[in-house]
């Protein structure tokens, strides 16, 4: 029944994990106390009303906010299998992801605290009702909703997967693949519904600690068993040098990629995804978006340096490894005390919950404000939206764990353009909150081609003539995407001036 | 069900009509930062582009691992300016006394 080319964790671990299971139940206790306490004074602080589920009421502090963004940014599945690309590709794959952080920082710090001043103003509480209120159309709303739907259900299914297999090696194999999606769909389902986003950011600060913990924990021991970082290097650079330089060995990463794939998957993963929104409109001041941008250029920084360590040294230890993904669970076993490497598949664990449960409350309050509510009920109350968002999460687990569970391959490549899509927001975003010359046919117009143009260029259906420039077809789609919305909206009038003066005239007046 | 495309009804301005909220910086210090943070990625393209091809090792690490860890720096340094000048200025805003701050309660009555 489970058929699936998505594996984070080595099945040949269980034998390890079984030698050593009272380790695993102490350390696997520890983290599920954490848990249900951090999900208990959530639930105690929660007044239990709509704005509270959606955006913790706006109230969460930027040290909260930091770490929920890295946590929901921060998959399982990329943590797993991230060395493993790097043993592959090389040193510039990493190069990439921090330069998209970086890129990704000073947009947090310019459009999160414009995005925070309207959200307060005037409520907003999704991605939709900001660009729909602005350029007055539902198209827009449905835009929104279209990629959070596919983003939210790319990703979560990619997680349940990823962490029914983790809890199955966790387990010692006593718990089955399947048992594992359904135990952790369920836990994460029940998790999101009674402490909404207020307890999802304090168990992602939870989580993100765990996560940095044992990144620190794995990348000392590495240094410690190589004979420090120097040496590791030496190693690498007289063994595989390729690794070291970019395009790398197979050529993957010449700059115009570096750049590609840093602007358009992390841009959109940590700034345009709709769960990033929901974080920004839950922070209780403006003034908190520099401290967050700082903050996650600095722990991404930690962990992307722990995931270039584990894939160097993985070549080293492991050179000719049958499968790469899974190069940090071997080498986690193979070089560090059995508490440390247990503390990793934790993190990991961590990271597959944090995403899972982002992604499962983005999907439910974008789905029910800016299409159930905004569309198709528009007399709702806020109970009556609040119950939707329930039973919306409930589907939503339904229909994740089946397709986790008959999973046939599809999943990954969904979530690459998911990430994609998500940029496609970007231009429209900037519209509504920077540049008053943008139109309503440009904000339509855009997306409408750079959508279909990613699943055209990516699935080859067309050829992507910048391909042999090492430029892919996401971040195409998004020069396309950016030249349409620049020249449309020079060639058609601006919004209504009463909207520029609602958006534009208060950024300019608070900022 | 209602779909509504509100701006189809709505009378639209012509651009030279637009009130003048630039997307451009408003002062000096904001064009710093723009330039700081524009700069920034186009040098570093360059450095990739021309040094990150050399299996070349600074201190025993390699250049493109250097150089990665220059541009994050950079980033971090320039967001720690930015936090805290917008700190100094939230504080300076606390302590300055406003008009109504200095009225007597029955003036401001």
């Amino acid at each position: 029944m489970f058929n699936t080319p998505l594996q984070i964790v080595p099945p040949e671990t269980v034998d390890i994990i079984r030698e050593n299971f009272p380790i695993i139940l102490v350390t696997v206790g520890l983290y599920v106390v954490g848990f249900l306490l951090t999900s208990h004074f959530a639930r105690k602080k929660s007044t239990g009303d709509l704005v509270d589920f959606s955006v913790a009421s706006r109230t969460l502090g930027w040290v909260v906010v930091t770490f929920t963004l890295v946590a929901s940014v921060s998959s399982g599945v990329g943590m797993a299998g991230f060395p493993g690309t790097i043993h592959t590709v090389g040193a510039g794959f990493i190069t990439s992801v921090i330069l998209g952080f970086c890129l990704a920082s000073i947009l947090i710090w310019y459009l999160g605290r414009r995005i925070w001043i309207l959200g307060n103003e005037y409520g907003f509480s999704t991605p939709g009702e900001l660009l729909g209120e602005y350029y007055q159309s539902d198209t827009i709303r449905v835009y929104t909703v279209f990629i959070s739907v596919v983003f939210s259900v790319a990703y979560i299914v990619a997680q349940f997967t990823a962490g029914g297999i983790l809890i199955f090696v966790l387990s010692g194999g006593l718990l089955s693949v399947e048992i594992g999606i359904l135990l952790i769909t369920g836990i994460v389902s029940l998790h999101v519904i009674f402490t909404g986003v207020r307890g999802i950011a304090w168990f992602d600060t939870f989580n993100g600690a765990v996560q940095i913990i044992a990144f620190m924990a794995f990348s000392a021991g590495i240094i410690l068993h190589a004979g420090g970082i120097q040496e590791l290097f030496i190693g690498i650079s007289e063994t595989n040098p390729d690794l070291l330089t970019i395009p790398g060995p197979v050529g993957a990463f010449p700059p115009t990629n570096v750049y590609g794939t840093g602007i358009g998957l992390l841009v959109g993963l940590s700034l345009m995804a709709p769960a990033a929104w929901f974080r920004f409109y839950g922070s209780n001041k403006k003034e908190n978006f520099a401290s967050i941008a700082v903050g996650l250029l600095v722990l991404f920084l930690i962990i992307d340096m722990s995931l270039l360590l584990m894939g160097l040294y993985g070549k080293i230890i492991f050179p000719d490894i049958a499968n790469p993904d899974f190069v940090s669970s071997f080498l986690a076993f193979e070089i560090l005390p059995i508490p440390i490497a247990v503390l990793f598949l934790v993190g990991i664990l961590a990271a597959i919950v944090s995403t899972s449960d982002s992604y499962m409350h983005a999907f439910s309050v974008t789905f029910g404000k800016d299409f159930v509510h905004a569309i198709l009920v528009e007399d709702m109350d806020d109970d009556k939206e609040l119950n939707l968002n329930y039973v919306l999460i409930l589907g939503l687990a339904v229909i994740a764990t089946s397709a986790a569970l008959f999973y046939e391959g599809l999943i990954v490549p969904l979530a690459v353009f998911a990430a994609g899509f998500t940029v496609q927001l970007l231009p429209l975003t900037f519209g509504a909150v920077a540049w008053p010359r943008a139109s309503n046919e440009a904000a339509i117009l855009a997306p409408l081609v750079g959508i279909p143009l990613i699943f055209v260029l990516e699935l080859g259906v067309v050829a992507n003539p910048l391909a042999p420039m090492g430029i892919r077809g996401v971040f195409l789609a998004l020069i396309v995407n950016v030249a349409i919305f620049v020249a449309v909206s020079y060639l058609t009038k601006p919004v209504p001036v009463k909207k520029i003066e609602q958006f534009h005239g208060l950024l300019h007046e608070r900022l | 069900m209602a779909w509504n495309e509100d701006w189809l009804q709505e009378e639209r301005t012509d651009a030279s009509d637009l009130p003048e909220y630039s997307i451009l910086p408003k002062n000096r210090y904001g064009w710093q930062l723009f330039a700081y943070f524009t700069a920034i990625p186009v040098v570093f393209y360059v450095a990739i582009a021309t040094l990150g091809r050399e299996a070349i090792l600074i201190g025993n690490i390699p250049i493109l691992v250097v150089l990665t860890l220059l541009i994050a720096g950079a980033y971090i340094l320039g967001l720690l300016h930015i936090r805290f000048r917008e700190k100094a200025a939230s504080e300076g805003e606390r302590r300055t006394p406003t008009e109504s701050d200095s009225q007597k309660p029955e003036e401001a009555a």
